[in-house]
């Protein structure tokens, strides 16, 4: 699905000490699976994920998804893919604060039907938010019911890809591992990129790529 | 494909933000509309007395000098006196007037919300009276019609403008206690008449009841040889067309406009002030939703329909509130005076409306800055 080839970013690219976040690699991602980047603060593992998401343009090499070169599309066509092939989770929930957790997912819907409108309330019943919770707000729910509304908005277009950038940063254990298990049954026939310094959630990666100063360390296959 | 950003979600949930915007637009919108109805009650109870009554009736008094400079047909070389009594003669004998006659003339005096209209009453004998009331088309509707020194006919509406009634003094203030009402009359030009009293009086004027075709007296005058100028006293359709759109329209319109200029700038600043605010409150917003993927354009539009639902609804709801508002100060204020003012002025409501589109692009500037301002997601986690 993914094919990075020599990607690299970098950033002050102006200055005399400039800042390598990757240092060309090349990467081959499969079409399903649940992949686990991991590395520490820093290590350019969020800016990779940004890269494949077509959110971050890179300096260097080039990044093919499903035959289409994604650094040389235009903004509007990176718009499309992001909109209609790309579900993103990003650390903090982002959800819109005024509106109630089921607006909140069909706010991402490309087809805003009554059809769609039921698969967000199936979405968000499959992830454990009760019915009652789905007209509350963001204020009114724990940071666990928010990250999985999160969830069911990356997921209401069934994209192809899941982003994931540390999607269990802000819960407590047994809401991570909620998260990782819904992620996880959606890597079935999908492809899941989860981005954490937390090993211990990736224990159903399939594959868990390691970065270390902005190059492929290792990479395990489970 | 299509952007399912609705402007309806914020607009349901954020009633208080959205409530108070439509409010501050509103009262805006109905504070310009219920002043400008105001002022223009001065306009429209005005119109009958200053554009209608000097169609039938006029008044002039010329100097010594205009009339030594006159050639006056047939008496071209006479005296001043000898010209003015030929041209008196001409004029009564001329189609198209009635009669000229010099005589005494009292003033009425109409109060609008805004400002008083002077406009001279013709002092007659009272067998001339039913000539002059058939002349201006006036029907008497109440009372009698006078027969002493001192009685007056006063039409109704100016009659109910003075707060007065049959058998009260004419205005008592002006002239004390000489002239009495006994009738009212009704007339489309809102015309009043009486016998004179004494020197009690605003002067001698000849008198001319013609028809609108000769309702220009300086042209009338000029075809028998009068030349008028600055010293010569003319009250006629023409000077009273002019004095209505100088020192009433245009003076009461700008009044409203400058009045409006000073609400809708400071409507513009408040709303500019609240719209930075309402912007920088939702740019995790507008950040999430270029993260999606929904593009720049589309945030855009989901602005602009936002602000747009916003107007629209300020500028309804201030039409809804202006005109009920008119209506009870037309019932309280207007209507017990004798005053006329319609409810609805559709050209205000457009030029308003223009106005809060002037501000509705004002807006754009901290609109687009916002827009230029939107990340993605990623940047703001950098």
């Amino acid at each position: 699905m993914f094919e990075v080839k020599n990607i690299s970013m970098i950033y002050d690219m102006d200055t005399d000490e400039k800042m390598y976040a990757l240092k060309g690699f090349d990467l081959t991602l499969p079409d399903k699976g649940l992949i686990g980047i991991i590395g520490p603060s820093g290590s350019g593992k969020s800016t990779l994920m940004y890269c494949l998401s077509t959110l971050k343009k890179p300096t260097e090499g080039t990044v093919c998804y499903n035959g289409t070169e994604l650094t040389t599309i235009s903004d509007s066509e990176r718009e499309k893919i992001r909109r209609k092939e790309f579900g993103f989770v990003f650390q903090k929930h982002y959800l819109v604060p005024y509106m109630n957790a089921l607006d909140n997912v069909l706010v991402a819907a490309v087809d805003r039907n009554e059809e769609t409108r039921t698969r967000a309330k199936e979405f968000l019943a499959g992830l454990g938010l009760l019915e009652r919770e789905l007209g509350k707000r963001p204020a009114k729910l724990s940071g666990g019911q928010c990250q999985r509304v999160a969830i069911a908005r990356a997921m209401i277009n069934n994209p192809k890809v899941v982003f994931a950038d540390e999607p269990t940063a802000s819960l407590d254990h047994e809401n991570a591992f909620n998260v990782m298990r819904i992620l996880k049954s959606y890597s079935a026939d999908r492809l899941v990129l989860v981005v954490t310094h937390d090993r211990s959630i990736l224990s159903e990666a399939d594959r868990i790529i390691e970065i270390w100063d902005g190059e492929i360390s290792r990479r395990e296959t489970e | 494909m299509k952007s399912n950003l609705s402007a309806w979600n914020y607009v349901k949930n954020n009633r208080k933000n959205v409530a108070t915007m439509v409010v501050a637009l509103a009262l805006s919108f109905a504070a310009i509309y219920i002043v400008h109805m105001l002022l223009m009650t001065s306009v429209e109870s005005f119109k009958p007395m200053a554009l209608t009554q000097p169609k039938k009736m006029g008044f002039f008094d010329l100097s010594k000098a205009t009339l030594d400079n006159a050639a006056v047909p047939g008496a071209e070389h006479a005296s001043a006196q000898e010209k003015l009594d030929a041209l008196v003669q001409a004029l009564q004998e001329a189609d198209g007037i009635d009669s000229v006659l010099r005589r005494q003339v009292l003033q009425t005096n109409y109060r609008a919300v805004v400002g008083s209209l002077s406009m001279k009453v013709p002092m007659y004998e009272a067998d001339e009276i039913p000539a002059f009331l058939a002349h201006v088309g006036a029907k008497l509707t109440d009372g009698r019609m006078p027969r002493e020194e001192g009685e007056m006919l006063v039409d109704e509406v100016v009659l109910r403008n003075m707060k007065a009634k049959i058998g009260d003094w004419y205005l008592p203030d002006a002239y004390g206690e000489v002239f009495t009402i006994v009738g009212t009359v009704k007339s489309e030009g809102m015309y009043c008449t009486g016998i004179p009293k004494g020197g009690t009086n605003n002067g001698w004027y000849h008198v001319v009841l013609y028809d609108a075709d000769h309702s220009d007296l300086k042209e009338v005058l000029k075809k028998y040889g009068i030349e008028t100028g600055a010293e010569d006293k003319i009250d006629d359709a023409a000077t009273n067309r002019e004095f209505f759109e100088r020192d009433c329209v245009d003076l009461i319109l700008n009044v409203v406009k400058a009045i409006s200029a000073v609400v809708m700038f400071f409507l513009g600043v408040t709303m500019l002030i609240a719209y930075v605010s309402f912007l920088r409150n939702r740019m995790n917003e507008y950040c999430l939703y270029a993260s999606i993927g929904y593009s720049r354009f589309e945030v855009y539009g989901l602005m602009m329909r936002e602000m747009a639902l916003i107007f629209l609804s300020g500028l309804v709801a201030g039409i809804l509130a202006a005109i009920p508002i008119c209506y009870v100060f037309r019932k309280a204020i207007i209507d017990p005076r004798g005053l006329v003012s319609p409810l609805w002025y559709p050209d205000k409501i457009l030029e308003i409306s223009i106005l809060l589109l002037f501000i509705f692009g004002l807006m754009q500037v901290p609109l687009l800055l916002c827009i230029r301002g939107i990340k993605t997601i990623d940047m703001l986690e950098d």
